[in-house]
């Protein structure tokens, strides 16, 4: 082998040693990037209804519409979209998603063209009416929260983690529908809210 | 070949080098030679996986999917050997926080509230005392203190108690690893596969037992219940 070909080969060897360490590292984090694994919404479902006990609070029954004092269904719920958190009161992931999920009531109720149609609401996953309100006073949740301690609503809708986010579509005269499902915390409010709002159809609308 | 010509050869290789190494840190993003290593470094290591910690409060990405999953369990599986009434065993552990934390220490001066856990890293466990981390209000309120207990060894402690709370937990957590289970014994609730009873165990300042839950395993202790017999023994 001549010397000049051995050379541009060791060249090639060495510039193509810098080029993979050079190289890209794994594929990076979505924005958001410190939810756990949430797999898509995929297709909107068919929502099961169930029913809560009116909130005490005279403010509360009024966010949500309700006139009565008794028990309600999800569909009474006087909105377009319905977002659902399921929460434990004692998961410290719930503890740490809190101000976020404020930060998002807080949007809600800041824009005209949505505080009319879209709700939050905190179900507490194995959490008794007092801790559930141990977690309202500590990390001031200005909407309504409910208690699941018999695991009944956990069932109903498939709850495996907490947090979990649920969209529905809340349809008066008909069935509901999940249009969203996302296991796990965000940390990015605005981000959150802009998927639901695009998810639900509300965009669309609003054009 | 000249002295001459050979400097020209390494002067060529070393500019070709160079070339490479700027082609690739403009043209791959996330290169680690790149201006972006540092942020994508940061973004790989927020990525959801298990066991990473996110670098904001310190607690794993995914805490819940460290968690063991022990099934359903017999619900108890120990013979209690302590009375309502009677003068509660000392405890005199080593603390998660380094030193000992002692049952002496209180008395005459707070009630508290022995929380024995089955063991670190399974169900319900994990999410007993993030909860009893958000009552400290209520603790205080009736004059009372914590100590929570498993019969893990300090290490597994010191891992599995900065997971519950970017805080630090408010009460001690102590390890009743060495002799195995000692204190768990003498309270009776030392379970035969050497784990502990999910117990709640509520001593007064002058050392007398006031209050007893020796609770289902599979199921965490309503918090109203303790709280109410704090409310009474603090009266």
């Amino acid at each position: 082998m001549r010397k000049g070909n051995k050379g541009t080969i060791l060249w090639l060897a060495g510039a193509l040693l810098i080029f993979i360490c050079g190289g890209p590292l794994p594929k990076s984090a979505p924005p958001d990037s410190f939810a756990y694994p949430s797999e898509p919404s995929g297709p909107p479902e068919r929502f099961p209804a169930f029913t809560l006990p009116a909130p005490k609070s005279d403010a509360e029954r009024a966010y949500l519409g309700l006139s009565g004092t008794g028990a309600f269904a999800t569909g009474q719920i006087k909105a377009q979209v319905l977002i659902i958190e399921a929460f434990g009161a004692f998961c410290p992931h719930c503890h740490h998603a809190a101000p976020y999920v404020n930060e998002v009531y807080g949007a809600i109720e800041a824009r005209p063209d949505l505080k009319d149609h879209v709700k939050i609401i905190g179900v507490g996953m194995r959490s008794t009416p007092f801790e559930v309100n141990l977690f309202k006073e500590k990390f001031h949740v200005p909407f309504p929260l409910f208690a699941d301690n018999d695991m009944t609503i956990e069932k109903l809708l498939s709850i495996d983690t907490t947090p979990t986010f649920i969209g529905v579509k809340v349809n008066k005269d008909g069935p509901q529908e999940r249009f969203y499902f996302r296991r796990g915390s965000f940390e990015n409010a605005s981000q959150f809210l802009s998927e639901i709002i695009r998810l639900s159809g509300l965009a669309q609308e609003a054009k | 070949m000249s002295r001459q010509k050979r400097l020209r050869r390494v002067l060529v290789y070393f500019v070709g080098i160079a070339i490479v190494m700027i082609t690739t840190a403009v043209t791959v993003p996330g290169s680690l030679m790149s201006g972006e290593a540092g942020a994508s470094a940061e973004r790989v290591a927020a990525q959801p996986m298990e066991g990473v910690l996110n670098p904001k409060n310190g607690q794993a990405v995914d805490f819940k999917k460290n968690i063991f999953p022990v099934g359903n369990l017999k619900p108890t599986d120990s013979i209690l050997r302590v009375r309502i009434g009677e003068k509660a065993p000392n405890v005199s552990l080593p603390a998660v926080g380094g030193g000992r934390v002692s049952l002496s220490q209180y008395l005459g001066k707070k009630h508290v509230v022995l929380s024995f856990v089955p063991a670190a890293w399974t169900p319900v466990c994990s999410d007993q005392w993030p909860g009893y981390q958000i009552a400290k209000d209520l603790f205080d309120k009736n004059n009372a203190s914590l100590i929570g207990i498993t019969v893990d060894n300090i290490p597994t402690l010191y891992s599995w108690t900065r997971q519950m709370s970017s805080e630090k937990l408010w009460f001690p957590v102590v390890s009743d690893f060495y002799p195995h289970g000692a204190v768990a014994s003498a309270y009776g609730v030392l379970r035969s596969d050497g784990t502990a009873e999910r117990a709640l165990f509520v001593i007064d300042k002058k050392g007398r037992i006031r209050y007893i839950d020796v609770h289902n395993i599979n199921e965490r202790p309503p918090l109203e219940d303790l709280i109410h017999a704090l409310e009474k023994v603090n009266k």
